[in-house]
């Protein structure tokens, strides 16, 4: 049988051809040729982000995947991972999202099957001045990575400024915003932010964007005892990992590529804040993070805190 | 951009002003419309220029207002385009035709679309119910889609009663006389 | 049970039918789309060997779900607010008459030539045109000012009516533009990438429709005679006249190319600023802004419409996977890639002979966007072109929109001749697509150096 995927990112991204691509081989290998999935990228099974869930219940596809904060209401809990906290890297903090998920997120996903729940991480920042000390984040006209973490750039003085990633390259340029949260693999083709950004800072307190693929439940149930078992057994943790490793290894191939590329990177100064400018920021940050918390109890989700304490052990 | 579908030219000009109903279309759609409309250029220059540019301190949910301001301007405006022509229809094949055939066959695209219209209204008022479900709420300030599929629930079946009313005009008369926006 | 493929072949005899009927095309677009999701879904679950009852009612689910979905999802697009911004900016030029300023100032420079006329109203449609985002306003705004002067002049029907129906079309190429954004949200490019590359070709074909001009009235000077030469004063006047409508077409252009506004940023601060012109000059009055929030309104209801039409149609032809097929047939044709680019643009040509520009854009799209991407021809540059082939159907008989909106205009000028005036314009576009197949800078050297 073919399992549709749905998915909103362009065809070549390397989600499809690295995570999915190993999810259809395994499944076709392990059943035989019983099992295999048919992608549809690039929104072709219904335009946009924002209703790749409803897809998922509705059966549109048997598969969507799709990013939590575009239906914050609906995942509040896993959105607690896109804030600052121990993890550095998409595997780290996706690692953490799966040792939480049992005790604290797996009732969001109650009305679905989850086939994988994965971060991507922004962790650089680029810039057009150099923000490796806490107090240069003063009134720096800052887009964060998620909407979510408005409060925490607050707390740090800086003027969070809602842009798509879309125009952050163009914002840069022409100074309507200072700096971004962005990804390594911002900074080189096809984005090429090396081409306006005058300084990345690196050893950031990292944001994150948690994506998720979901299954449709019913779909799940008419599939054969063995099949069920060999989905379970591709998904969940494992493929989760394999979806990080592939934002990972995105932003280690673009590191790779801004060492290659001395002239790309002519204009660019790579600035680190040190470890204890870090834990300055950090430290800062508590109100922030305080008053994320405040406004999640204000919703009735009384247990955030603890949540994000089990997200950043 | 393009501004009316006829393709032929509208050389009846002289034909009677608007009519009740049309009157009264005219009438709500500036009143709804044109604030709609005013707001949302406003709202998108102050926002820009003036909160973000000018004063670094952007209107927090601007993107989210304007994105319900959209939605809100395009639903009252589908109707209106229904009684302005504004919808493109493919004329060669029916102008090759008897003209009594080539009006039966727009009654029939009259009263069909209208019959799907009345289809997609009814389903855009249940999306509307199911939207808490499915989380469809603006990113920034969680406001809830769901009034938004109800007004366009409502624009859609208004679409609807516009065709089926066209239809029996052209049954009566002949001929779908479509509201004017020419100058003078 | 039926393949996919049968599924989607049905659906596109159906849309035909449904076209030839005289449903709008948006409207046709929904109903196949919507029924057409549900009996390709239907057909996919039987063939997964699903009981009949299951398959219907998951084909149902579906169908409804993507039919309210994607209509809300058309509607609620941040990208899309330059729709009604864009269009309130070209309706407030051209209520207000700041479009006369334009035609005036190129009459003061080149009414005195032979066939000066006529290529003043080709510059004066290709000002107007950056400043709406239609063909059709082009034409009328333009055609209404500039074809009683040059009958005044007797210039020979053909060639008036022709210009203005060609310099018309200027409006879908020369930013903003209607089809570009309709074509840059269908796949996924940067608006603002896509004004940027229409630029240069814009200006180029304006100076072909010139020279085209010239040409005609060189061999045959009894076509466009010489105007009344303009005294100094008289184009000083002219210039400032046109100065308002030029700075406002220099700031928003200017804005976009240097990054300052995005699109949407840039449509809301050229309509604002093209209200406050007209006010100043006291050219608005109360019926004219209901005329111009009423024609806004009419517009923007056309062209979601057609969107969401686009919206809820792509769902159904991806699952009947024939844009896939028709890749692999295109790409298995022993005819490289420029061999296919010119089948796509015949097929283009063809068609736009009876279809309207944007219900064609939308129609063809979801066929024609894979074959593109697959032979990786760039998407910005592909859409320049495709835009002047959209453009050569507006003019092209037997229904060329800008030649019935000309016609309207003038009344007593028979059909044939407005055509028989047209075809020298025709080939300026066969020209300009040529060069831009020789030369693709011509489009990508802007939105290539922007920001
Ligand atoms: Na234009
Ligand atoms: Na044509």
């Amino acid at each position: 049988e073919q399992l549709t995927i749905a998915s909103f990112l362009p065809g070549p991204h390397h989600l499809h051809t690295r995570m999915l691509g190993w999810f259809g081989e395994e499944l076709e290998k392990q059943s035989g040729g019983e099992l295999s999935i048919q992608l549809f990228p690039g929104g072709q099974l219904g335009a946009g982000p924002v209703q790749q869930y409803k897809r998922a219940l509705e059966g549109v596809a048997d598969m969507t995947l799709g990013v939590s904060a575009y239906t914050p209401t609906v995942f509040p809990k896993t959105m607690l991972a896109i804030l600052p906290g121990s993890s550095n890297t998409a595997v780290e903090s996706t690692g953490r999202l799966w040792d939480a998920y049992e005790a604290h997120l797996a009732d969001e996903y109650d009305e679905v099957k989850l086939i994988a729940l994965m971060t991507v991480a922004g962790n650089v920042i680029s810039s057009t001045r150099d923000l490796s000390t806490l107090d240069a984040f003063a009134g720096a006209k800052l887009v964060p990575y998620a909407a979510m973490t408005q409060p925490i750039l607050e707390s740090l003085g800086a003027v969070p400024v809602q842009m798509p990633i879309t125009d952050v390259y163009t914002g840069l340029s022409t100074g309507t915003i200072d700096a971004a949260y962005t990804s390594y693999s911002n900074i080189t083709p096809p984005w090429n932010f090396w081409d306006v950004t005058p300084y990345f800072v690196e050893n950031v307190p990292v944001q994150f964007a948690v994506l998720f693929l979901v299954m449709n439940k019913e779909r799940y149930q008419s599939l054969s005892d063995e099949q069920r078992a060999l989905i379970d057994s591709l998904s969940g943790r494992v493929l989760s990992m394999k979806g990080a490793e592939s934002f990972d290894l995105a932003d280690t191939l673009s590191k790779q590529q801004m060492a290659d590329n001395p002239d790309k990177m002519k204009n660019s100064q790579v600035v680190r804040i040190t470890d204890d400018e870090r834990a300055r920021v950090i430290a800062r940050s508590q109100d922030g993070l305080q008053a994320i918390f405040a406004a999640y109890r204000a919703k009735g989700i009384a247990d955030a805190e603890a949540v994000y304490q089990a997200l950043n052990p | 951009m393009a501004r009316t579908a006829t393709s032929r030219p509208p050389a009846a000009e002289t034909a009677p002003g608007p009519g009740f109903f049309d009157r009264w279309l005219v009438r709500i759609a500036l009143a709804t419309g044109g604030t709609v409309l005013t707001v949302m250029t406003l709202l998108c220059v102050v926002n820009v220029l003036i909160m973000r540019k000018l004063l670094a301190a952007p209107i927090v949910g601007a993107e989210d207002a304007l994105i319900l301001l959209l939605v809100t301007f395009v639903a009252l405006s589908i109707p209106f385009g229904a009684r302005t022509g504004a919808h493109i229809e493919i004329e060669v094949v029916s102008e090759m035709l008897p003209r009594r055939i080539a009006l039966g066959q727009q009654l029939v695209a009259r009263l069909a679309g209208g019959a799907f219209l009345a289809l997609m209204a009814w389903q855009l008022a249940e999306a509307g119910s199911q939207a808490a479900r499915f989380g469809e709420v603006t990113q920034q300030l969680e406001l809830s889609y769901e009034p938004f599929y109800y007004l366009l629930a409502l624009c859609f079946g208004l679409f609807a009663a516009i065709q089926i009313a066209d239809a029996w005009r052209m049954m009566r008369t002949g001929a779908a006389d479509m509201l004017s926006l020419e100058e003078e | 049970m039926m393949s996919v493929e049968t599924v989607g072949v049905l659906g596109l005899v159906c849309l035909f039918v449904m076209l030839a009927m005289r449903f709008s095309v948006a409207l046709s677009m929904i109903i196949v789309g919507f029924f057409g999701t549900l009996l390709a879904t239907q057909q996919k679950m039987l063939a997964l060997g699903l009981p009949a009852e299951r398959a219907a009612s998951q084909g149902w689910k579906t169908a409804l779900s993507n039919l309210s979905g994607e209509t809300f999802e058309a509607a609620s697009n941040y990208n899309l607010l330059v729709i009604p911004l864009f269009i309130l900016m070209g309706n407030l030029a051209g209520v207000s008459g700041m479009s006369n300023g334009l035609f005036r100032a190129a009459y003061a420079f080149l009414g005195h030539l032979r066939g000066g006329l006529a290529s003043a109203t080709i510059a004066g449609c290709a000002g107007f045109a950056a400043l709406s985002g239609s063909s059709l306003a082009a034409a009328v705004t333009m055609g209404r000012v500039a074809l009683p002067e040059m009958r005044r002049f007797r210039y020979d029907d053909g060639l008036a009516t022709g210009a203005v129906a060609a310099g018309g079309t200027l409006g879908f190429l020369i930013p903003p533009s209607g089809g570009m954004i309709i074509y840059a949200i269908l796949t996924e490019q940067s608006i603002g990438q896509l004004f940027m590359a229409g630029i240069i070709p814009g200006i180029l074909l304006s100076l072909l429709f010139i020279g085209v001009i010239s040409l005609q009235v060189w061999r045959r000077p009894g076509l466009g005679p010489a105007g009344a030469r303009s005294d100094l004063a008289e184009k000083r006047r002219a210039l400032i006249g046109a100065a308002p409508i030029t700075t406002v077409i220099g700031l928003t252009i200017a804005g976009m190319y240097t990054g300052f506004f995005t699109p949407v940023e840039a449509s809301a601060f050229g309509a604002v600023l093209t209200f406050a012109i007209a006010l100043a000059e006291r050219k608005l009055s109360w019926r004219k802004m209901h005329l111009v929030a009423l024609q806004t309104m009419s517009a923007t209801s056309t062209i979601f419409l057609i969107l969401i039409g686009a919206f809820v149609f792509i769902p159904f032809m991806s699952l009947t996977e024939i844009p896939t097929r028709m890749v692999e047939f295109l790409t298995a044709l022993p005819i490289g890639s420029l061999g296919i680019l010119a089948v796509v643009i015949l097929v283009y040509i063809f068609l736009g002979t009876f279809l309207e520009g944007i219900a064609m854009l939308v129609l063809t799209l979801p066929v024609v966007m894979p074959i593109a991407a697959a032979l990786g021809w760039d998407l910005v540059w592909f859409g320049i072109v495709v835009v002047i082939v959209l453009e050569m159907g507006m003019i092209s008989p037997p229904v060329g929109i800008n030649v019935f909106i000309v016609k309207s205009i003038a009344p007593d000028v028979p059909m044939l001749r407005i055509f028989a005036g047209i075809w020298p314009f025709w080939f300026a576009m066969i020209l300009m697509l040529v060069l831009l197949i020789v030369f693709p800078q011509i489009a990508l050297f802007l939105p290539q150096t922007m920001f």
